[in-house]
């Protein structure tokens, strides 16, 4: 491919998954509409006493979050092997790890980022209070991109093989990102210091990014073969 | 000098499926039958012959089943990285074939440290589970043997299988310590300081003993269900290369 | 400029290419024959990087791809089975997000969809066109590619007359300039391209 640097196929990359995206509304519906609907099922199944929803809130939205990312794994590569675009990533003479992360990113950008915007609903739907929005974001903004970053991992190693068993694989790799991120939202519910683990998020997020999406790099590799 | 050349030629061999599959089928028996006595005599020390413990009695005794089975799981992990990164980098089909024959035996053993686990904590402390860092974090290395068993078994192709199987347990292996680190510390948070499976006061040596006899006889029982189920691996993989049609069906 | 010299392609432990050896020229067009599974797809993305289970050896310009994979790559141009079309896309983006064929003037990829025969249909969904049409949206993309080296595989799979005529031409015009074409097929579809075959 001639006179491609690598800025103009990052910007290409991003480009075209955001046109493909909002090309087909259900693309950045479905994940936002699980995400309100499991949400809503917990105080259903669960009871609706305020102290008790307040205390599960923010464990609640993160699984909701979790789940809901669980839900777009699929569509992260399928595609693209189907109709020869991802051969097409491994012909462009960039190194492929980094035209992934722009994947991710424009896969988070769709699935995770509307997420961060609908948990205000669910900081109304468990009462709780304003001093939680702020962290609670933050660790949602931290986790949800983490999270993308393993779901593309998981579903490049299950490329075609469906969305289950991509999300047998996340789950276990997702663990820390869950205690993590319930606890800087609860230490918040508690009035205390909840930096310490925005930090570890963060550094968590600085570590994982580079090396899981070698990894995906790999995986993609091993299943166009 | 001699000795050393000779390991490493025996290595070299030990790459070729049909000496190795004979390799096994002559060596199979004897060692079926030495891991079975060895087994069989640790666990005899152990369940009935070791001292009975003043604070928990005989109840104890199931740890001679619950720490080589633990122990077993994470060696086993860290095996199957090990070999799943020669197979990646080198491209060795033995190397995959014994990831996906080891998988199962740590699952397996996984399974059985989590319920000997739970029958342990059952008369000891009165529930059959607790949620203490070293159960939780042996319960999520469970879940990701059973991914990387998903993995392979999902693939037809064989060797692309392997190869998939190998970077989810180099992965694994990567992400394994921060998963037991978030638990550690998660259960410090929400359990003050609680009673722990993993603690070893100091063990007399008719204790320890025992148990160090039993975590060998489980470590000789995975090379033995290893051998077995390489050697069917290589069946399953090579049934109509003329090797195997000449040495294996017409004997 | 491509070399191949005693090339061996393994697919699931089976031997698809045993000891092929060719050269293909500048100019030259190379046909590669043979029957379904006989390996010409593997061939092409064993060339390309894209099939690691390989021996042998490829130079591109004399020098071994494996050492040289950027100046090959950055020259040659690769059409698989799939397309790469993306069917949610129009016309004109599928030219200009696509990595062969960004950062073209619009002239150009006018001229381009024009030659191909795509001229009134730029603002199309791919969605509504036929295999045919969506295909010469592939082709468009070989005039705007600036490559040296064509991989094209099973070119005239799936275009009726007109369409064959199309890439003939248009495979001549190309070949006059300098490139190269390493095309697949079942069958030979011009008396004038060498022929390969792998059964």
């Amino acid at each position: 491919m001639k006179n491609s640097t690598l800025n103009s196929l990052l910007y290409l990359v991003l480009k075209r998954d955001l046109v493909l995206s909002f090309r087909r509304t259900s693309t950045y519906l479905t994940p936002l509409a699980f995400f309100l609907v499991v949400l809503t099922f917990f105080p259903l199944a669960l009871g609706t006493d305020s102290n008790f929803l307040q205390r599960i809130g923010p464990g609640v939205l993160w699984i909701s979050a979790l789940l809901s990312s669980l839900l777009a794994v699929e569509g992260i590569f399928n595609d693209d092997y189907k109709d020869g675009t991802l051969d097409q990533m491994f012909l462009s003479n960039q190194p492929a790890f980094l035209l992934i992360i722009a994947k991710v990113f424009s896969h988070w950008l769709i699935t995770g980022a509307p997420i961060l915007l609908a948990s205000i609903i669910g900081v109304i739907f468990f009462f709780l209070p304003s001093s939680a929005v702020f962290p609670l974001l933050l660790s949602l903004t931290l986790g949800t991109l983490i999270l993308s970053f393993f779901s593309a991992f998981g579903g490049a190693i299950s490329l075609g093989k469906g969305a289950i068993l991509s999300a047998i694989i996340v789950l276990p790799f997702s663990v820390p990102i869950l205690l993590l991120g319930t606890s800087v939202t609860n230490a918040a519910l508690n009035g205390d210091d909840y930096s310490g683990f925005l930090f570890f998020l963060g550094a968590l997020f600085v570590l994982v990014m580079p090396f899981i999406s070698l990894a995906t790099a790999e995986a993609l590799r091993i299943n166009n073969d | 000098m001699t000795s050393f050349s000779a390991i490493k030629k025996w290595l070299i061999s030990m790459g070729s499926t049909p000496f190795l599959y004979k390799w096994i089928s002559r060596f199979l028996p004897i060692l079926m039958t030495i891991c079975f006595i060895f087994l069989s005599i640790s666990l005899f020390w152990g369940l009935l012959l070791a001292p009975t413990d003043y604070k928990q009695g005989d109840v104890y005794r199931i740890i001679f089943m619950h720490v080589p089975s633990s122990i077993l799981s994470q060696s086993i992990f860290i095996f199957m990285s090990i070999v799943g990164g020669i197979c990646l980098i080198w491209r060795a089909k033995v190397a995959g074939m014994l990831l996906r024959c080891s998988a199962p035996i740590g699952a397996s053993f996984t399974f059985l440290a989590l319920v000997s686990g739970a029958i342990w904590g059952k008369p000891t402390w009165g529930t059959w589970w607790v949620w203490d860092a070293r159960l939780t974090s042996t319960l999520i290395l469970f879940f990701i043997y059973i991914a990387i068993i998903g993995i392979y078994s999902s693939v037809d192709e064989k060797q692309k299988g392997d190869r998939s199987a190998a970077l989810l347990s180099l992965v694994g292996v990567v992400m394994i310590p921060i998963i037991k680190k978030s638990v550690d510390w998660w259960q410090t948070l929400h359990q003050p300081s609680t009673f722990s499976f993993t603690k070893s006061p100091s063990m007399p040596p008719d204790m320890y003993l025992p148990l160090l006899a039993c975590v060998l006889s489980f470590y000789f029982l995975f090379v033995v269900l290893l051998l077995l189920r390489l050697r069917t691996e290589i069946a399953l993989r090579e049934d109509r290369k003329n090797w195997f049609k000449r040495e294996v069906l017409k004997k | 400029m491509l070399e191949v010299k005693n090339l061996n392609c393994f697919r699931s432990n089976q031997k698809i290419i045993s000891d092929l050896s060719f050269d293909l020229n500048k100019g030259e067009v190379i046909e590669i024959l043979g029957k379904n599974g006989s390996g010409k797809t593997t061939l092409l993305r064993s060339i390309l990087g894209l099939t690691r289970e390989k021996e042998g050896l490829v130079n591109w310009k004399g020098v071994s791809i494996k050492k040289n994979s950027h100046d090959f790559l950055s020259h040659s141009f690769y059409q698989g089975h799939s397309l790469a079309v993306k069917t949610r896309l129009t016309v004109v983006e599928n030219i200009v997000l696509n990595p062969y064929s960004m950062n073209r003037e619009k002239s150009e990829i006018k001229d381009a969809l024009a030659r191909v025969g795509l001229k009134d249909k730029e603002r199309r969904v791919l969605s509504q066109l036929s295999i045919g049409q969506r295909k010469r949206v592939s082709i468009a993309r070989w005039i705007l590619s600036e490559a040296e080296i064509f991989l094209i595989d099973e070119p005239f799979s799936n275009l009726d007359e007109e369409g064959s005529n199309l890439i003939k031409d248009l495979i001549e015009e190309l070949t006059n300039k300098g490139c190269s074409f390493l095309l697949t097929g079942h069958k030979s579809s011009d008396q004038n391209y060498k022929h390969l075959n792998l059964d």
